[in-house]
């Protein structure tokens, strides 16, 4: 035990029963003090305290990933990030309940209004209580399973197959030959599509597989040169700008010199 | 758990790389001017909201399956510019949300737009709704609003994934001008076949820089340039090393950049 979890294990000891209970009351408590008190805030000092969390956060993780291992592949600030994720999953947890009354609110007001399709609101509520009391009360029930995945699991697969014929109305377009790039690609597609099926593979099995020039015309060895060759790399470099720009971006959002809609307007406010 | 000690190389470019952006941004910051290049797909963003303007159809903006994190972030960004333009011509705009934690933040966003815009009383809480975190639920709800609000213009920024031909081909079906951006590389040729213009690659995080001109981020777009630059000199080098057969594979600089 390091010299940090050693503090932290004296300074929050494990509780049971009532003192649990009192200690999550507590914190309930002291984020609903915390939101009060930072909506009070005049825009600058509430930028200040974000920024500030903010930058606390990325410090955690940048020093964790930069402080030297051991053998057993930990560091000093290794044995926390298990809570520290955890922190961020609770606070994504809370704003399910929000989005939740967005459904509420949107569909209710549906209902209420006899707006133009509400019978579809009503099923979503209706469908939404039944699922929810369903997973809390009856979740290991055949009640629960034949609704998850009979029913949801059913939807998901109906939705996913639309996209076949998706990706052929998608290809007619792309395939068109109006261009010179179009035609290159119409050609390169063509080309892969045939090295990847029997039959395309067996209009140049007679070609040598390899040890000769030959072997370079052979439909499969044209396919699979494009893909290794020519799709490969270009697909690394759009990963090689990506991930630097994603590196600029969170930097900015770390360091709080991102400018943005979340950034500036609060901060104009005072 | 990766850590810097297990392969030093690869930290110390992180490091680099984040000293050559701060330099660069803090460099604009006092004063340096910094050009970018031309982004066909973002100067796109007007044509888009004229044209539903003229239809007097709204605008939809998805952020696709984003998290509350950089790439939900970018995303919110770019919408932020397109609703302060909307909100100018009284454009009624659509923003079904994936994520619950994404969705809080993205109401905020469009609010403070319409304020920026002038326009506060023009927001309706009602334009932005979490819709489903499940992937094929969230597309048919958003493919619905597509078929039912016949939206004329559709940007699609953000993290896709199976759903994002869904999108694409469904804005098509209602004949809305399109355009999207992702990181997600495997989207890329969906969205290329059925959107009128899709941004590629670091354009995606180029785009607030780009639409704001705001020195600090263009500073940091000049930064990635050269960073990139740095990397195609890494390959180039290393293709070479390679490609000499006296250095081999045990010459210091591949053995630097071999994966074990």
């Amino acid at each position: 035990m390091n010299p940090i979890q050693s503090f932290l294990s004296r300074a929050f000891p494990a509780l049971h029963g009532g003192a649990l209970a009192g200690a999550v009351a507590g914190c309930v408590l002291a984020c609903i003090v915390g939101v009060v008190v930072l909506q009070a805030l005049p825009g600058k000092a509430r930028k200040a305290i974000i920024a500030g969390v903010t930058f606390l956060a990325g410090l955690f993780y940048a020093l964790e990933f930069f402080l030297p291992a051991n053998a057993q592949d930990e560091n000093i600030l290794t044995f926390a990030v298990p809570t520290v994720g955890n922190v961020t999953n609770v606070l994504g947890g809370m704003t399910l309940g929000l989005g939740v009354l967005s459904l509420i609110r949107i569909h209710g007001a549906n209902v209420v209004k006899v707006k133009s399709g509400w019978e579809n609101s009503m099923l979503l509520l209706v469908s939404m209580v039944v699922m929810a009391v369903a997973g809390i009360k009856y979740e290991h029930t055949l009640f629960y399973r034949s609704l998850f995945r009979d029913v949801l699991n059913s939807f998901d697969a109906a939705m996913f197959a639309v996209l076949a014929f998706f990706i052929v109305s998608a290809a007619y377009r792309a395939f068109r030959i109006k261009s010179a790039e179009a035609t290159l690609l119409m050609v390169a597609a063509l080309v892969v599509m045939l090295g990847q099926i029997p039959i395309g593979q067996y209009l140049t099995h007679w070609l040598p597989v390899k040890g000769s020039y030959l072997s370079l015309l052979r439909l499969d060895n044209i396919s699979n040169w494009l893909l290794t060759t020519v799709n490969a790399p270009a697909q690394r470099a759009i990963g090689f700008g990506l991930g630097i720009g994603g590196l600029a971006i969170a930097l900015r959002i770390w360091l709080s010199l991102e400018r943005g809609a979340y950034f500036e307007a609060k901060a104009d406010e005072s | 758990m990766t850590h810097a000690s297990d392969k030093w190389e690869a930290a110390f470019l992180v490091a680099l790389w984040s000293i050559i952006v701060l330099v660069t941004v803090i460099t604009a910051q006092r004063g340096k001017k910094y050009l970018i290049r031309r982004i066909p797909g973002l100067n796109a963003i007007d044509e888009a909201v004229g044209r539903a303007t003229e239809m007097g159809r709204p605008i939809l903006m998805v952020p696709g399956l984003s998290a509350l994190g950089v790439v939900g972030l970018q995303a919110l960004t770019i919408f932020s510019y397109i609703i302060k333009t909307a909100a100018k011509f009284g454009n009624r705009i659509l923003m079904p949300v994936a994520d619950p934690a994404l969705y809080t933040v993205a109401e905020e966003v469009v609010r403070e737009s319409y304020a920026a815009a002038g326009r506060p009383e023009d927001f309706d809480p009602t334009s932005v709704y979490f819709l489903s975190d499940r992937q094929f639920a969230f597309a048919s709800g958003v493919a619905g609003t597509i078929h039912r609000e016949k939206v004329a213009a559709s940007f699609l920024f953000g993290d896709f994934f199976a759903e994002s031909l869904i999108f694409a081909e469904s804005g098509q079906q209602v004949g809305a001008i399109q355009v999207a951006g992702t990181v997600q590389t495997t989207q890329l040729p969906f969205f290329i076949a059925s959107c009128d213009y899709t941004i590629i690659g670091d354009e995606y995080y180029a785009a607030s820089a780009y639409i704001s001109r705001e020195p600090t981020l263009l500073g940091s777009l000049v930064g990635q340039d050269i960073c990139k630059g740095m990397m195609l000199l890494i390959v180039v080098l290393g293709t070479l090393a390679l490609s000499i057969k006296p250095l081999g594979d045990k010459f210091f600089f591949v053995q630097w950049f071999t994966i074990k």
